[in-house]
């Protein structure tokens, strides 16, 4: 009895102690990009689209984004202002040369989370719907908007680092 | 049949309280005996301003705690105690935050005033301290409390930071520490078994 009762208080010391030195860490993974993926409708795998620009409603009184490049995934900035952001996509269609143009507006809530005093405060994006689509096939994976700061690599938009949102198929 | 009531106050809290411009709070403490045994409660309060890097956090709230501790000094004729218990804990608080949210493109940095208003939470806690007769009705101790499972009610738009008598609720567990003094409000003598040789 006195043995285990020795055991326990150790236990107890050992943890109450091993608290004290559990030091928050700054992995911020709140990120208002969502990750989109462009998919072959036939046979569900990657799809290279030509995507020409993106309209983005709420970017400093809306924002054209140039691309001109011919992409399997992207990111797109959800406003930070409002719940609800509006893209418009424009894009060309290689075998045909045919430009068409796809909107897609989400909706959204923000939580405000504190990370740790010396990482600060930041606004986490969650709970994604369509709100309203032209796209006639799309698929929704996570409603939360994350990233994992550890597979970021410098100088170039690394896809894997966010978490799928959108399959997007053509 | 219970032998006193002790009541004390937490003299952490009213040092950080004097000496701190972040922290305002205070805790009382009371426990009756039964045998061995000793039913607890403490009931307390807390408000904390945080800078952080990138804004300001702000709570305030109250908090009480109810639970059992097991003396096992049980055969000491001053019934001073070492002890190991469990606790229920139970806070009402508000919070609010103000920061600048920086997206990384397209946007402009925009300035964030989120609160938490009436959220309330609970938690549970392994404790464990000491207890000891100093002069007449007067004791001192403290309480060392792992505190566990912190479980918040709130708005879902604000994740809460800090719960008052938990602390960051992110750390699971989270740790505690009062400095602890009493007076023993005695109304029977207690039988002191005696030692056996």
């Amino acid at each position: 009895m006195r043995g285990t009762m020795k055991l326990a208080l150790l236990t107890l010391i050992c943890v109450i102690l091993g608290s004290c030195f559990n030091d928050g860490n700054c992995i911020i993974t709140a990120t208002n990009y969502m990750h989109v993926q462009f998919k072959k409708l036939s046979n569900s795998k990657d799809s290279a689209i030509v995507l020409d620009t993106i309209h983005i409603s709420g970017t400093y009184n809306d924002s054209i984004l140039v691309v001109n490049a011919s992409v399997t995934e992207f990111l797109l900035p959800l406003d930070i202002h409002r719940e609800t952001t509006t893209f418009v996509l424009q894009r060309t269609n290689p075998a045909d040369s045919t430009t068409h143009s796809d909107t897609l507006q989400v909706g959204y809530s923000m939580q405000s989370k504190v990370i740790a005093h010396d990482c600060g405060a930041f606004t986490y994006y969650q709970n994604l719907e369509i709100v309203k689509t032209s796209l006639k096939d799309i698929k929704a994976f996570s409603a939360s908007l994350l990233t994992d700061p550890t597979l970021y690599v410098a100088g170039s938009a690394n896809y894997q680092a966010y978490a799928v949102n959108y399959q997007i198929f053509f | 049949m219970p032998t006193g009531l002790r009541v004390g106050t937490d003299l952490i809290d009213i040092g950080k309280t004097l000496s701190s411009n972040t922290f305002t709070g205070w805790e009382i403490n009371g426990d009756v005996d039964f045998a061995n045994y000793y039913l607890t409660v403490d009931a307390g309060a807390w408000g904390k301003d945080i800078l952080l890097k990138n804004g300001d956090y702000h709570n305030s709230g109250t908090y009480n705690r109810v639970g059992i501790d097991i003396n096992f000094l049980g055969s000491d004729p001053d019934k001073n105690m070492f002890f190991l218990g469990f606790r229920f804990g139970h806070s009402v608080f508000n919070e609010s935050v103000n920061y600048i949210n920086t997206p990384q493109h397209f946007f402009s940095p925009d300035t964030t005033n989120a609160s938490n208003p009436n959220a309330s939470g609970h938690w549970g806690e392994l404790t464990t301290g000491l207890r000891v007769k100093v002069w007449k009705g007067l004791w001192m101790g403290f309480t060392a409390r792992m505190k566990f499972a912190p479980s918040v009610h709130g708005s879902p738009n604000f994740a809460t930071y800090d719960m008052p008598g938990y602390g960051v609720v992110q750390q699971k567990p989270w740790w505690g520490f009062n400095y602890q003094i009493f007076w023993r409000f005695a109304w029977r003598k207690d039988k002191v078994l005696p030692i056996k040789k």
